[in-house]
């Protein structure tokens, strides 16, 4: 039997052991509303919001709550508990007691038996306080997981050989990425998840899918986007480009007169039905010789140009 | 993408939901399954929905409209964010680089 620590609920919550039911609820709800994993940013939400809960759970009942007192108090204080004092209404302070094992039985009227002992108590995954209970085959709980893919994976589709931690040790799953996925999309893994309480009962596991940083394209939903440096006479004149998309390279023409920031399409290129878009982005070569320096100054006085025609109206 | 399609007592077995709380969903725009034959078809892509749905309901004790706004304005938020990851990596990338 895994032993339980004791926590104090009071700290989880940042309230003063004599505060009234009333502020910790409200206390309560407001850091369910802060950690939620569903609504925060905070990258521990997670575990955050199931200390919270668990703190809850244990103070809005007054019985229970003042039974946690007692042990909290024989907690911070040992000594003042001698044998035979009867100082505790609920518990017998004698030899063998144990604060851990009260603590646990004390989680346990409350929580019940879960099959997740030790695994985190209240809500979050989708097994709310009480839920377990409900019905004769207890489904075990779902697990969420993040899955960092490549984009190349995201394209093409693939397989994952991913590793786990259960309560009964990693296990090895392999995992089949859909040719298309974007990010932010769930994949369920049917059965996955903890074990419930007969062989076809175990929860699912839900994967969700981000992308690992690429080296030469953002994607904004299904559309990706590849920033293309070219040379000012490529963009003035006008010239066709081998570009790299995720299916291989494809040819672009760049029409004449282009611009920085100038962006074409190729249609279909991108993740599932959605496009790549080039933008252009114009690199001026260096100076670097006096015929270098020559050519820019052929391209002045050949131009009467003003790129700042509109801030000069003001 | 794979678009498993659930009817409702399937769906029902995934999110642990019984078809009163997914019916309930449905009236309040949470949920738009297709409608199907004889019967409403649930995607892959519901069962997020709905069961995020659900713990915000439970955990942070909401009604359903309550539930539909935060939905709406978590997702809103969601696509926002993700625009702006995307547009300032645009910009660095069109930067010196």
């Amino acid at each position: 039997m895994q032993t339980v620590d004791f926590k104090d609920y009071y700290k989880v919550l940042g309230i003063e052991p004599t505060a009234t039911q009333e502020e910790i609820k409200r206390t309560y709800k407001k850091l369910a509303r802060k950690y939620h994993p569903d609504v925060s940013d905070e990258p521990d939400a997670q575990q955050k919001f199931q200390e919270v809960s668990e703190a809850y759970e244990v103070l809005k009942n007054k019985d229970k709550r003042a039974e946690y007192d007692e042990l909290r108090e024989y907690v911070n204080n040992p000594n003042q508990f001698k044998r035979g004092d009867a100082h505790g209404q609920h518990f017998n302070f004698d030899s063998d007691f144990s604060a851990e094992s009260q603590f646990e039985d004390l989680l346990r009227s409350i929580f019940g038996d879960r099959s997740a002992f030790g695994g985190g108590y209240g809500g979050g995954q989708g097994a709310g306080p009480g839920n377990a209970s409900r019905g004769f085959h207890v489904r075990g709980r779902d697990l969420r997981h993040e899955l960092q893919i490549t984009l190349e994976e995201a394209y093409a589709g693939g397989s994952r050989a991913l590793r786990i931690a259960t309560p009964s040790g990693t296990k090895t799953i392999n995992v089949k990425i859909p040719a298309g996925v974007t990010e932010g999309k769930e994949l369920r893994l049917k059965g996955q998840g903890e074990p419930g309480s007969s062989a076809n009962s175990s929860g699912d596991l839900y994967l969700r899918i981000g992308f690992e940083k690429h080296h030469l394209f953002e994607t904004d939903g299904d559309d990706i986007t590849l920033v293309l440096p070219v040379t000012p006479w490529e963009a003035a004149l006008g010239t066709s480009i081998e570009v790299p998309t995720l299916g291989g390279k494809v040819n672009l023409k760049i029409p004449a007169n282009s611009q920085s920031g100038s962006r074409l399409r190729l249609k279909g290129r991108g993740l599932g039905t959605g496009d790549q878009f080039v933008l252009l982005k114009i690199v001026n070569p260096k100076v670097e010789s006096d015929e270098q320096r020559a050519a820019y100054e052929s391209l002045q006085q050949k131009f009467d140009f003003n790129p700042r025609a509109t801030l000069a109206k003001l | 993408m794979d678009e498993l399609e659930y009817t409702l007592i399937e769906f029902c077995r995934v999110t642990r939901l019984n078809a009163e709380q997914v019916r309930e969903l449905i009236d309040h725009g949470i949920l738009e399954p297709v409608p199907g034959e004889d019967q409403w078809l649930f995607h892959n892509e519901h069962i997020s929905r709905c069961l995020r749905a659900e713990r915000l309901r439970q955990d942070l004790d909401l009604n359903m409209q309550g539930v539909a706004l935060a939905l709406e304005l978590l997702e809103r938020n969601q696509r926002l964010r993700q625009r702006i990851t995307y547009l300032e990596q645009l910009f660095e990338r069109l930067g010196n680089r």
